[in-house]
C-alpha cells in the first residue's frame, strides 16, 4: 500500500512539474502581422496598479479589434527592468515590444540578434523628429537612428504648501536669491538652531542628490559632458558653483533639511507638514499626495522652478522611448502596435490614466494638461528642460546609485567633503568608465 | 533574603524579555497600525503610534488594486512544491551522509554543500537564468521551483544529516537490521517516523526560503500569471523607490504574512527541536 501511494506522489509530482512548464514559443509567428500574438512589457505606473491593468487591457483588446494582432502585455516592477532589459540585449528572454531606458546603454550592449531594432521608418511615418521633445529625442534617437517612438515624460518642478506662502506673504521664488530669501521666511529653528520646519527640501530620496544637481547645473548654464559627449567636464565653475549652492542652502543659509540621512524623504516630510518648497518633484507627486495626505487638498500648488537669472533652462526632462526588440518573430506586427500605442489619441488616455507626462508635444499641448493648475506648470516647465540622462553607452554606470562617480560625489559634498576635490574625483572616474 | 533575590532576577529576566520583545516587534505592530489607520495620518510626522480611528477599508481595497489571490496561491503552489521537492531528497541525502557514504567522500560533499552556502545568491543568478532560459523554463513554474531547490537542498541536506547523525543512535538500526529489517525498511519504519521534528524544521526552512524570495522570481518571471505576492507587492512601488499607497502596501504586507504565521503557530514545536537536536552533541 505504502509502496502504491509514494509511486503515486512521485507521479503527481511529476505530473505537476511537467504541467507547470510552459509551451516553447508563446507568440504565434506568422510573420505576415496578421492574426498574429506579440508580447509587450512595460513599467508600472500610477498609484493603483489595477488601473494600469484595466488599462493595458482595454487598449490590447481596441488593438486586436483594428488589426487582429494579440497583444500579451506584462508589467514589469521596476526594480527588476534594467536587468530584465540587459538579459533581453544580451540572449535573454526578450519581449517583441517594450518600455525601454538607458536606450545608448541597451544598445552598446546588444549583438546582431538582441537589442532594440532600429525603427527609422515608424518615425516618418509617424510625422518625423518635430513629432517630440527634444528630451525624447535624446533617448530615443543614437548617432541619427531611431531605436524607438518617445513616449512618457519627466520633467521636475517646484512643489510648495500655498497655506505657508499665503501666510508669510510670499511670492513663488524665480530665481536663486528669491528662492533662500523665502526658504529664510519659511524656516523655523529652535533655540539650538535645528530646523523645525524647513523651508525647503531637495527631492532627494534616499540621499540621492545627483539629479537634483544636474538641474542646479543646467541653472547655473554648466554642462556635464562636451557636446560631442566624448567627455564629462562638469569640473566647470559652473560645476562648483552649483555644488556650493546645492550645500549652502543646507549649511550656510540653514533654510534646507535634507542630509546624507538616507531615511529623509522630501515628500513624505512635506506631507507631515514639515516642509513647505521641494525643489524638483515630479508629475506623479500630487496623486501620492492625495492618496496619503488628504489634509493637503487644496493647499499644495507646483510652479516653475526657480533658476540662477530668474530666465531659461531650469529643469532637468527624462524620456522613454517604445522600442522594438531584434529578436520579435513578428517585427510588422510590432511596429504596428508601437505606431497605435503611441499615437497622439492612445498617448492622451495613457497619460490620463497613469498621470504621466508624454513626450509628443501634440499631446501636451491638449487641455487636459494645459487647464489643469498642477499638469500645466509642467508643460511650461517642458519647454525650459533639457535632458538629464546622457546619450552614451556607459551612462548607466556613470549614473550608477549610490556609487556611480556622480552620485558619489554629490553624497560626499553634501557630507561636507570638499567641492574641488569631491568635481576632480568625479570627473575623473566618470571619464574612465567612458574609457573603458 | 533570598526571595528577594528571586524575584529581582526574575523581574530583569522579564524586563529584559520585554525590551527585546518590544524591539522585535515594533516593525510588524507599524505594519499593522499603519493598515488601519485613516488616510490623513499615514504620513504624519511626529507618526501617531495609536490610530484616532481604525479603517479597515484597505482590506477590502487591496483585492480590488491587485490580484492578491492569484499572487498568493502562486506563491504557496510553488513555495510547497519547492519544500516537498527539497524535504524529499534532503532526506535521503542527509541520511545517506550519515550513515552510508565513505568519511572522505562524506566530508567532501559536506564541504561542497557549505560551500554552496557561502556563494552569495546573487553571483550565479545570471549563469542559472540562462541555463533555464535554454531549457524554455525561464518564465515557467518550474524553472522557478527548481531554482529555489537549487538553494534549499544543500542546507536542508546538511541540517537533515546532522539531524540524523546527533538524534538517531546506531544501535536502534542495528536492533531493526537484527530483526529483520532492510535498509529502506529501516529507514523508512524506523528512522524517518522519530525525525519528524528535523523533517519539519527542514520543510519550513525551505517553505519560507521560497515564500519570501523576491529575486529570482522577479528576475525570471515577466508572465504577471506567474508572479508570487513577494513579488506582486511591488505593484505598489514607483519608477524612483516612491510608494503613493504605503497604507495598502503595508495591509498586503499583513496579509502575506498571515500564511508564514500560521505555518509557525502549529509548527513551532518541531522547528524548536529540530533545530536544537544535536546542538549539545558533537
Amino acid at each position: 500500500m505504502k509502496k502504491v501511494v509514494g509511486i503515486m506522489m512521485i507521479l503527481v509530482l511529476c505530473v505537476s512539474l511537467i504541467a507547470c512548464g510552459s509551451p516553447e514559443n508563446e507568440g504565434n509567428s506568422t510573420g505576415d502581422g496578421k492574426e498574429a500574438e506579440i508580447t509587450f512589457w512595460m513599467q508600472k505606473y500610477g498609484s493603483d496598479p489595477a488601473v494600469q491593468d484595466k488599462l493595458m487591457q482595454e487598449v490590447t483588446a481596441d488593438f486586436k479589434e483594428k488589426t487582429g494582432i494579440t497583444v500579451k502585455y506584462s508589467i514589469i516592477d521596476w526594480d527588476s527592468a534594467l536587468t530584465k532589459y540587459t538579459l533581453a540585449c544580451t540572449g535573454g528572454e526578450a519581449p517583441d515590444v517594450a518600455d525601454i531606458f538607458f536606450t545608448s546603454s541597451l544598445i552598446a550592449m546588444s549583438n546582431e540578434g538582441c537589442g532594440p531594432m532600429e525603427v527609422n521608418d515608424v518615425v516618418a511615418e509617424m510625422g518625423g523628429d518635430e513629432t517630440w521633445y527634444q528630451a525624447g529625442k535624446d533617448e530615443a534617437n543614437i548617432d541619427g537612428d531611431w531605436y524607438g517612438i518617445p513616449w512618457r515624460f519627466d520633467t521636475r518642478v517646484l512643489l510648495y504648501n500655498t497655506e505657508d506662502f499665503k501666510e508669510a506673504g510670499l511670492e513663488v521664488p524665480k530665481t536663486w536669491d528669491d528662492l533662500i530669501e523665502a526658504g529664510k521666511v519659511l524656516t523655523e529653528a529652535d533655540d539650538k538652531g535645528n530646523i523645525s520646519h524647513a523651508g525647503l527640501a531637495w527631492y532627494a530620496g534616499m540621499s540621492r542628490f545627483d539629479q537634483t544637481w544636474f538641474t542646479l547645473l543646467a541653472q547655473a548654464g554648466g554642462q556635464l559632458m562636451n557636446n560631442d559627449f566624448s567627455k564629462f567636464v562638469f569640473d566647470s565653475p559652473e560645476g562648483e558653483e552649483s555644488l556650493q549652492f546645492l550645500v549652502d542652502c543646507i549649511n550656510k543659509e540653514k533654510i534646507c533639511a535634507s542630509s546624507v540621512d538616507a531615511s529623509y524623504d522630501a515628500v513624505s516630510e512635506f506631507m507631515a507638514g514639515n516642509v513647505s518648497m521641494v525643489y524638483g518633484v515630479t508629475g506623479e507627486t500630487k496623486t501620492s499626495i492625495e492618496n496619503q495626505a488628504p489634509q493637503l487638498n487644496g493647499k499644495f500648488a507646483s510652479a516653475v522652478l526657480p533658476n540662477k537669472s530668474g530666465e531659461g533652462v531650469s529643469s532637468i526632462a527624462f524620456s522613454a522611448p517604445i522600442s522594438i526588440f531584434k529578436s520579435t518573430k513578428n517585427a510588422e506586427a510590432s511596429k504596428e502596435w508601437v505606431k497605435y500605442f503611441c499615437s497622439e489619441e492612445v498617448q492622451l488616455k495613457v497619460s490620463q490614466e497613469l498621470a504621466l507626462l508624454n513626450s509628443n508635444i501634440n499631446v501636451m499641448k491638449d487641455s487636459y494638461f494645459t487647464e489643469d493648475e498642477w499638469l500645466k506648470t509642467f508643460v511650461e516647465q517642458s519647454s525650459r528642460s533639457q535632458s538629464g540622462d546622457m546619450p552614451i553607452s556607459a551612462w548607466s554606470q556613470v549614473d550608477a546609485w549610490p556609487d556611480g562617480p556622480i552620485p558619489a560625489m554629490c553624497n560626499k559634498v553634501v557630507a561636507g567633503e570638499d567641492i574641488q576635490q569631491s568635481l576632480s574625483e568625479g570627473v575623473k572616474g566618470a571619464n574612465d568608465l567612458i574609457q573603458k | 533574603m533570598k526571595k528577594f533575590k528571586k524575584t529581582k532576577a526574575m523581574v530583569l529576566h522579564y524586563a529584559g524579555l520585554l525590551l527585546v520583545s518590544l524591539f522585535v516587534l515594533l516593525p510588524y505592530y507599524w505594519m499593522i497600525i499603519t493598515s488601519v489607520k485613516p488616510k490623513e495620518e499615514v504620513m504624519l510626522s511626529p507618526p501617531t503610534m495609536i490610530p484616532s480611528t481604525i479603517d479597515f477599508s484597505n482590506y477590502i481595497q487591496v483585492w480590488k488594486t491587485l490580484p492578491l489571490a492569484r499572487y498568493l496561491l502562486n506563491s504557496l503552489f510553488v513555495a510547497s512544491m519547492t519544500t516537498i521537492i527539497g524535504v524529499v531528497l534532503a532526506v535521503l541525502c542527509g541520511y545517506s551522509l550519515s550513515r552510508y557514504a565513505y568519511k572522505k567522500l562524506q566530508k567532501g560533499a559536506t564541504i561542497l554543500m557549505l560551500l554552496t552556502q557561502l556563494i552569495p545568491s546573487v553571483l550565479p543568478m545570471i549563469s542559472l537564468y540562462f541555463i533555464m532560459f535554454k531549457l524554455n523554463l525561464a518564465n515557467t513554474y518550474i524553472g522557478l521551483i527548481i531554482a529555489y531547490s537549487v538553494w534549499a537542498i544543500p542546507f536542508c541536506t546538511l541540517m537533515m544529516k546532522s539531524y540524523f547523525t546527533t538524534t538517531i543512535p546506531h544501535e536502534l538500526e542495528e536492533s531493526a537490521t537484527i530483526d529483520g529489517c532492510s535498509k529502506f525498511g529501516t529507514f523508512f519504519r524506523i528512522c524517518l517516523p522519530i525525525s519528524i521534528p528535523g523533517v519539519v524544521a527542514t520543510a519550513i526552512f525551505s517553505f519560507i526560503l521560497a515564500w519570501n524570495d523576491y529575486m529570482w522570481a522577479s528576475i525570471m518571471l515577466s508572465n504577471n500569471d506567474l508572479k508570487p505576492v513577494s513579488v506582486g507587492i511591488y505593484d505598489y512601488v514607483g519608477q524612483f523607490g516612491g510608494n503613493a499607497n504605503l497604507a495598502l502596501t503595508m495591509t498586503t504586507a499583513v496579509i502575506v504574512t498571515i500564511p508564514a504565521i500560521i505555518l509557525f503557530a502549529f509548527l513551532q514545536k518541531y522547528l524548536i527541536s529540530g533545530l536544537s537536536a544535536g546542538a549539545v552533541k558533537g
